[in-house]
């Protein structure tokens, strides 16, 4: 033993190498190569020759072998020990250290410490943010007593650990929601005549992912699904909610045709799948008569926006969120929307602000939808979320508006660039030609040379990824209008088509001019109607 | 329309008559094309495409009666097309510059007729 100067002296000296341990250089490490490193010091700096970091899967309840040095095995077989039992368990139960001076198989669960051979172990907790999120252990072949100075050393490394993995998977865990989030969020609104519909997701400031999600979609009897929802829970927690519901909603929607019951099932769903989630729901459905039919769950009312009537919040049913109660009764109520009328979902991150109450907060949202400039449903999303938002909280806003042409003489289709969408192109145009009177062939020519401006798009417009492709027409005294609008980069034409369908298209109309930018491409054709 | 009646088949004797049915556009004329090949035996003598009933044909349509008609002469064996001159599919197709590339007649008759 040495005296104990000497060992204050050579105690210094380790944790100055302790410090060394955790430098700028590793700053940029992965966490594994981090771990890795670390783990070779520590094996040095305390003589051991097994050193190992076990990580909390939060979920599982359980520790995870995440790195391991003179001891790969419990990595490689990815050894998940459980809470509050053997050594590390009990280390990361009780946050406290744990030495073992003798190893047997009373106390150790883990098997492969006994397989290889190792005689004593020194385990302490990794602590970030006051909970425990580990457990970091070392181990000799040979006996050994772990003084309290080993502990305390190996105590010192195990909070820098903490902190850099704590920091890391913060990270990731962010990356991995933002992306889940963006996967199931319906980017594609699915192109529905007589819909418009525009839709905005916001994060928290920071990037944070928080519970809020919709969805859109269209049902096989010709109604149309919309859903908003804001379940409790952040980042990672909140994306595998999210990612759960959504499905589950499809699938309900498809074989139930009343929102109160869909709700009543979801709120099954959660709390049998999820328990101890809760959030709520706003989902209804509008069929093709643009009758509206909706069951809220704890949700905040829609606005609906007649034209020439204030905006007007529908009822609040004031049933509970769902996953709170498996006893709960939903009630669906009816509206009938006008056609032109647009109907506004939000979450409460739209219109919920600190030291306010709520109301104020949507009465602020209905003023904006009256008085601000408008036309579109994209302008509407765009004028009610107010420069101020709350920032801590993330927002969805959904909206839609459902109207049979009002006007016969105008067309207005959004396609998906895909072959396929050619015969719903077809039979619409074929339809709305009818009413211009043209002769046969008049009409035929235009429905062609539409089509083949529209089969441009959908070759060369996109990548395989797809796009939209936009028809507009309209019926004149004298003429018929017909424009295309695609939003992406045509690239160089290939095979023989094009260059037969640009003459086709030319040929058989009195006009037409293709415009073609970064930003899209708009091909306009005119043919004159008979006598004129 | 499913492709199998989408084109409808009938003998004339040493010649094979495809009626294409309906719209014949990008998204179809692939498999509307494979279908009508089939039916064509090595012996025959040649096929006649008729559009008679063919409500519709886009560019890629077009496109597929020149292709045709080349893998016909390929295998020494004759293409025909029908297309009747009050159908408004005659127009595009003159514009196109089909009738130039590819036998058009306007009834059955003159398409069987050697």
């Amino acid at each position: 033993m040495s005296d104990a100067s000497g060992h204050q002296a050579s105690l210094e000296e380790r944790l100055r190498r302790v410090d060394s341990v955790t430098e700028a250089a590793l700053a940029h490490l992965s966490l594994e190569a981090l771990l890795d490193e670390l783990l070779s010091r520590v094996r040095e700096l305390l003589d051991v020759d097994t050193a190992a970091v076990l990580l909390i899967d939060d979920r599982r309840r359980e520790l995870v072998a995440t790195a391991a040095k003179g001891i790969e095995e419990e990595v490689e077989q990815s050894v998940r020990l459980p809470l509050g039992r053997g050594f590390a368990g009990r280390i990361a139960a009780t946050g406290e250290p744990v030495v073992l001076p003798v190893v047997e198989h009373g106390n150790v669960l883990n098997p492969l410490l006994l397989q290889r051979g190792i005689r004593s172990l020194l385990g302490v907790p990794l602590i970030a943010d006051g909970s425990v999120i580990g457990v970091m252990h070392v181990g000799t072949l040979a006996p050994r007593s772990f003084d309290e100075h080993d502990t305390h050393l190996l105590q010192v490394v195990a909070d820098r650990v903490a902190l850099a993995v704590r920091a890391r998977r913060d990270e990731s865990h962010r990356a991995i929601a933002e992306t889940l989030q963006r996967s199931l969020l319906p980017d594609r609104m699915p192109p529905l005549d007589n819909l418009e519909i525009a839709a905005r997701y916001m994060p928290a400031h920071g990037g944070m992912i928080g519970g809020d999600w919709y969805d859109v979609f269209s049902l096989p009897s010709d109604s149309i699904a919309i859903a908003i929802g804001d379940m409790t829970g952040r980042g990672i927690d909140a994306a595998i909610q999210m990612s759960r519901l959504r499905p589950a909603l499809r699938a309900l929607a498809l074989i139930q045709h009343d929102p109160a019951m869909v709700l009543a099932m979801l709120n099954q769903h959660v709390l049998f799948f999820d328990p101890g989630t809760v959030g709520s729901l706003l989902y209804g459905i509008i069929d093709p008569r643009g009758v509206l039919t909706y069951a809220s769950a704890g949700h905040m009312p829609p606005l609906l926006i007649n034209d020439g009537d204030p905006p007007v919040f529908l009822e609040e049913p004031g049933e509970p969120i769902l996953g709170a109660d498996p006893l709960v009764r939903y009630r669906s109520r009816h509206v009938t929307l006008k056609p032109g009328s647009a109907l506004l979902l939000y979450t409460d991150g739209l219109v919920e602000r600190r030291d306010e109450p709520l109301e104020e907060g949507m009465e602020r949202l209905r003023i904006a939808a009256a008085e601000r400039d408008w036309i579109t449903l994209e302008d509407l999303c765009s004028v009610v979320i107010p420069p101020d938002r709350q920032l801590e909280d993330d927002l969805a806003v959904l909206s839609v508006r459902f109207g049979p042409p009002s006007d016969a003489a105008r067309l207005e289709m959004r396609l998906q660039a895909e072959p396929r969408e050619l015969s719903r192109l077809r039979r619409s145009l074929r339809v709305w030609l009818e009413s211009a009177n043209l002769p046969e062939q008049d009409a035929y020519d235009v429905l062609l040379a539409v089509s083949e401006a529209v089969g441009n798009a959908i070759e060369h417009a996109y990548d395989p990824s797809g796009g939209f492709v936009h028809v507009i027409g309209v019926i004149r005294a004298n003429d018929i209008e017909v424009v295309v609008r695609d939003e992406g980069r045509w690239r160089a034409p290939r095979g023989s088509n094009r260059g037969r369908g640009r003459t086709l298209m030319q040929a058989l109309t009195d006009e037409s001019a293709l415009e073609t930018g970064t930003d899209g491409t708009v091909v306009r054709l005119r043919k004159k109607r008979a006598g004129h | 329309m499913p492709i199998d009646e989408a084109v409808r088949v009938t003998r004339h004797g040493p010649w094979v008559v495809a009626a294409w049915l309906g719209d014949v556009d990008r998204a179809n004329v692939a498999g509307i094309q494979r279908e009508t090949l089939g039916v064509v035996l090595n012996a025959d003598t040649g096929l006649v495409v008729d559009l008679s009933a063919t409500d519709y044909l886009d560019s890629a349509g077009m496109s597929a009666l020149v292709a045709m008609n080349r893998l016909l002469q390929d295998r020494q064996q004759r293409f025909r097309v029908i297309l009747p001159a009050a159908s408004v599919l005659a127009k595009p197709m003159d514009i196109a510059g089909i009738p130039a590339v590819v036998t058009v007649t306007r009834t059955l008759d003159e398409a069987l007729t050697d």
